[in-house]
C-alpha cells in the first residue's frame, strides 16, 4: 500500500520535468532529449550549493532553477534558434548532441563518483488508507471546483475559451473516456494493492515524510501556476498562440522570440526543480542521472499527449504510480520496463496520448 | 614522459590493428543504420539493442559449458554461434518492428530507444542466462587454435574488414537497385510511393529485419574485438556514436558512414592516448561524449548534409527552380523575418 505513496511521489516529482518537456515540445517543436541533462545539471548544481556553500535546500533549489533557466535561454538562442527552420529531425539530433555535450561537461566538472546529499526529510506523518482516500477525494473535488469557477468567472471570451480548456479536459469526449479509463485503472491498482497488504481502518498503514509531502505540493504548485500563467496572463496567451501557429502569431504582432525565450526559461527551470527533488529524494547524484530520467519523461510526455498541461501532469503521476505499484508483483529492477510497456501500449491504443484534446489520431508518417 | 608513451603507442601495430578493427565494426553498423534510417527514413535510436541481442546470443551459445554459472551454455562452435546470433536478432527485429513500424517517425524513434534500454535491463535481470551485471569476461573466438595473440588479432582484423566490405557491397547493390529506389521513395513521399504500388509497410518491416539480421552478424565481430560482454557495454552511447558518424559522414550517402566513423573514432581514440594527470582524469573520460555532442551540433548547424551528400552518391542534378519555387522562397524568407520579431516590418508588408 505504501507503494501508492511512492508512486505519487515519483510521479509528482517527474511531473514538473515532464511539463517542462511538454511545453518545449509543443512550442518549439523539439523532442528535447537534452532536457534530461538539464535536470541532471540542476541536480548537481544544487548539490554543490548545499554541500559546498552550505545553502539551505530550498534556497539552493531556487538558485539552481534560476541558473538553469538562464542557461536554457542561452542554449535556446545559441544552439536551437539557428536551426529552427530545418525540421524536426535536425532539431532532435541537435538536442541529442547538446545532451552529450552537457553530459560530457557534467563528467568533466563533477566526475563520475556518487555525490551524497545530506538533507533531512522531516518527521513522518502516518495515516490510514481511508484518510488517504478522503484526502484524494477532497483534492479532486477542490480541483474540479476551481476549474469550474475559473471557467465561469472569466468574462473575456478568449479567456473563457481557453480556461475552458480545464473544463474541456473533462468534457472532451476522447479525453473523458481516457480519464475514465485512467481512473478505473488507478482504482483497480489501488484495490489490488490493498488486497496484497491488508486493509485496516484504524491501521496507520501509510506514512509519508513531511519533506516528501512538501515535494509533491511544490511540484503540483509549480504545474498549477504554469497552468494559471498560460490561461490567465497575456504572456501565457502569447505562448499558446505561438505554440499552435507560429507564423500567424508573428503576423499578429506577438514577439515570437521573447515567447521562445520564456518557454526555454520555464522548461529548464522546471527540469532543474525536478532534478533537485530527485537528488534530495535519492540522497545523492551520479552522472547518468540525466539519461536515467529522460526516457521516463519522454514516455510521460507522449502518454500525456499534446493539448493540455494538466494532462501531461496527470500522465506523469499515473506513470509514476504504475512504475511503483507494479513493484508489488514485478521485481523493482523492471520499473523502466513497466514504464515503456505502458507507453507502447498507449501508443497503440491511443497514439495522440491519453489526455490530448486533438481527436485526430496520428498516422504513420 | 607522456608524449613518449603516446608516440610508442602510435607506432605499435597492436594499437592500429585494434583501432582499425573497431572502425571496421562501427563502419558496418553505421552503413546498416544508413540503409534503414538514411534511405528508409526509419530513425532508429535503438541499434545498440539489436547489437546486444546478437552479442549476447553469440556469447551465450558459444561459451564452453561450465565456465560461467548460467543455466544455458550449449557450447556450440563459432560458426553456429554466428548463425544463431543472426537468426535471433532477426527474430527480435521482426517482433519489435511489427508493432513499432506502425507508429509515426517521432514515436518509432522513442519506441526503439525504449526497446534498447529494455533489452539492457533484461540483460541485467535475467542473470540465469546472461550472468547479470557481471556478464561474460571471455568470448570464444575463431581460429584460436591456429593463431596466437597478435597474429590472431591481425586475422580478425582481416575478417572484420571482409565483413565491412560485404556490407558495403550490399549497400551499394541496394542503392543501385529498385529496392533502394523504393526505399527512398517511401522515405520522401509515402502516399506517392503507395500509389505506385510500393507495399510500404512490408518494405519497412523487410528492411528493418534485414538490418537486424546483418547486425546480428556483426555482433560476434564486436565480441571478438571486445572480448567481454556485460550490460554496461550496450549503452545508448554506442547508438549515438554511430549516429554522429552517420550525420558527420553524410546521411543517405554510400561511403559517408565509413568516412564519418573513421574521422570520429580516429579523433576520440587518439585523444584517449594522451596521458593525463589525475586531476584531468574526468575531462579525459568526458572527451568521447563531448566529441559526439559537439560534432553532432556543429555538423547539423553548418553542414547538415554531412561530408558526403546524398546527391553526390546518387548523382541527382539539382532541380531547376520553377516560378512556384521562387515565390515560395520569397514567402518563406518574409515569414522568417517576421518570426524574428520585426512586428513593425510586418505592417510595412
Amino acid at each position: 500500500m505504501q507503494h501508492v505513496i511512492f508512486g505519487l511521489l515519483t510521479g509528482g516529482v517527474l511531473a514538473a520535468a515532464t511539463v517542462g518537456f511538454a511545453l518545449i515540445r509543443q512550442t518549439e517543436n523539439i523532442l528535447h532529449i537534452a532536457h534530461g541533462q538539464m535536470l541532471a545539471l540542476g541536480a548537481f548544481l544544487s548539490v554543490i550549493l548545499i554541500t559546498n556553500a552550505g545553502m539551505n535546500v530550498f534556497v539552493a533549489g531556487v538558485v539552481s532553477m534560476l541558473v538553469m533557466g538562464v542557461l536554457g535561454v542561452a542554449l535556446g538562442i545559441v544552439v536551437f534558434r539557428p536551426v529552427k527552420d530545418e525540421g524536426g529531425n535536425v532539431l532532435l539530433f541537435t538536442s541529442i548532441g547538446l545532451a552529450f555535450v552537457i553530459y560530457g561537461a557534467i563528467i568533466a566538472i563533477f566526475g563520475t563518483v556518487l555525490r551524497p546529499v545530506p538533507v533531512g526529510f522531516g518527521p513522518r506523518i502516518e495515516f490510514s488508507v481511508p484518510e488517504f482516500v478522503l484526502v484524494l477525494v477532497l483534492a479532486a473535488t477542490l480541483a474540479a471546483l476551481v476549474g469550474w469557477l475559473l471557467a465561469n468567472r472569466s468574462r473575456r471570451a478568449e479567456h473563457r475559451a481557453v480556461v475552458g480548456r480545464w473544463a474541456e479536459l473533462w468534457a472532451a469526449r476522447g479525453t473523458g473516456v481516457a480519464l475514465g479509463l485512467a481512473t478505473v485503472a488507478a482504482t483497480v491498482l489501488f484495490v489490488l494493492a490493498t488486497q496484497s497488504d491488508g486493509f485496516g481502518a484504524d491501521n496507520r498503514a501509510l506514512n509519508i515524510a513531511t519533506g516528501e509531502l512538501g515535494m509533491i505540493l511544490l511540484s503540483l504548485g509549480a504545474v498549477l501556476s504554469l497552468q494559471f500563467f498560460l490561461s490567465l496572463t497575456r504572456m501565457g496567451r502569447w505562448l499558446r498562440a505561438a505554440a499552435s501557429n507560429p507564423a500567424l502569431a508573428a503576423v499578429r504582432g506577438i514577439p515570437v522570440r521573447v515567447v521562445s525565450n520564456v518557454v526555454w526559461f520555464i522548461g529548464s527551470a522546471l527540469a532543474a526543480m525536478a532534478g533537485v527533488m530527485i537528488a534530495v529524494r535519492r540522497g545523492g547524484v551520479t552522472s547518468p542521472l540525466g539519461w536515467e530520467n529522460i526516457l521516463v519523461i519522454l514516455s510521460a510526455a507522449v502518454l500525456g499527449g499534446t493539448g493540455s498541461i494538466m494532462g501531461v501532469m496527470a500522465a506523469a503521476v499515473l506513470l509514476g504510480l504504475a512504475m511503483d505499484v507494479s513493484a508489488l508483483w514485478i521485481p523493482t529492477a523492471y520499473r523502466l520496463v513497466v514504464a515503456f510497456g505502458a507507453l507502447i501500449l498507449v501508443l497503440f491504443v491511443r497514439p495522440e496520448g491519453l489526455f490530448s484534446t486533438r481527436r485526430r489520431a496520428e498516422q504513420a508518417a | 614522459m607522456s608524449t613518449l608513451a603516446a608516440i610508442s603507442a602510435l607506432s605499435s601495430p597492436t594499437f592500429w590493428v585494434s583501432l582499425l578493427t573497431l572502425i571496421g565494426i562501427y563502419a558496418s553498423v553505421t552503413m546498416l543504420l544508413n540503409v534503414e534510417s538514411g534511405w528508409g527514413g526509419m530513425w532508429d535510436l535503438g541499434i545498440v539493442g539489436l547489437l546486444a541481442i546478437g552479442s549476447y546470443t553469440y556469447t551465450i551459445v558459444t561459451n564452453p559449458p561450465g565456465e560461467f554459472e548460467v543455466s544455458y551454455a550449449p557450447g556450440w562452435p563459432v560458426w553456429a554461434g554466428i548463425l544463431a546470433a543472426m537468426l535471433m536478432t532477426g527474430i527480435v527485429a521482426f517482433l519489435v518492428g511489427l508493432p513499432a513500424l506502425r507508429a509515426r517517425r517521432e514515436y518509432f524513434l522513442i519506441i526503439t530507444f525504449a526497446f534498447a534500454e529494455v533489452f539492457r535491463q533484461l540483460a541485467i535481470n535475467l542473470g540465469d542466462l546472461t550472468h547479470g551485471t557481471v556478464g561474460f569476461n571471455s568470448v570464444a573466438r575463431p581460429f584460436e587454435s591456429f593463431f596466437q595473440r597478435d597474429a590472431l588479432r591481425a586475422v580478425l582484423l582481416v575478417v572484420t574488414w571482409g565483413a565491412a566490405l560485404l556490407v558495403y557491397a550490399l549497400t551499394r547493390r541496394i542503392s543501385r537497385s529498385g529496392y533502394g529506389r523504393a526505399l527512398r521513395a517511401m522515405r520522401d513521399n509515402e502516399p506517392a510511393a503507395l500509389s505506385l504500388g510500393i507495399r510500404v509497410s512490408r518494405l519497412r518491416l523487410q528492411t528493418f529485419v534485414l538490418v537486424g539480421v546483418a547486425i546480428g552478424g556483426i555482433a560476434p565481430l564486436y565480441m571478438w574485438w571486445l572480448r567481454y560482454a556485460n550490460p554496461n557495454v550496450f549503452r545508448a552511447q554506442f547508438t549515438f556514436t554511430a549516429w554522429t558518424a552517420l550525420v558527420l559522414g553524410g546521411i543517405a550517402s554510400r561511403f559517408g558512414p565509413v568516412l564519418g566513423v573513421a574521422v570520429l573514432l580516429l579523433f576520440t581514440e587518439l585523444v584517449e592516448l594522451i596521458d593525463v594527470p589525475p586531476e584531468l582524469r574526468n575531462v579525459h573520460v568526458a572527451v568521447h561524449p563531448l566529441a559526439i555532442g559537439l560534432l553532432l551540433v556543429l555538423v547539423l548547424r553548418f553542414r547538415p548534409e554531412g561530408l558526403l551528400s546524398e546527391r553526390r552518391t546518387f548523382g541527382e542534378r539539382a532541380r531547376r527552380q520553377t516560378a512556384l519555387d521562387v515565390a515560395m522562397a520569397a514567402v518563406a524568407s518574409r515569414l522568417r523575418r517576421l518570426g524574428r520579431g520585426d512586428a513593425v516590418r510586418a505592417e510595412a508588408l
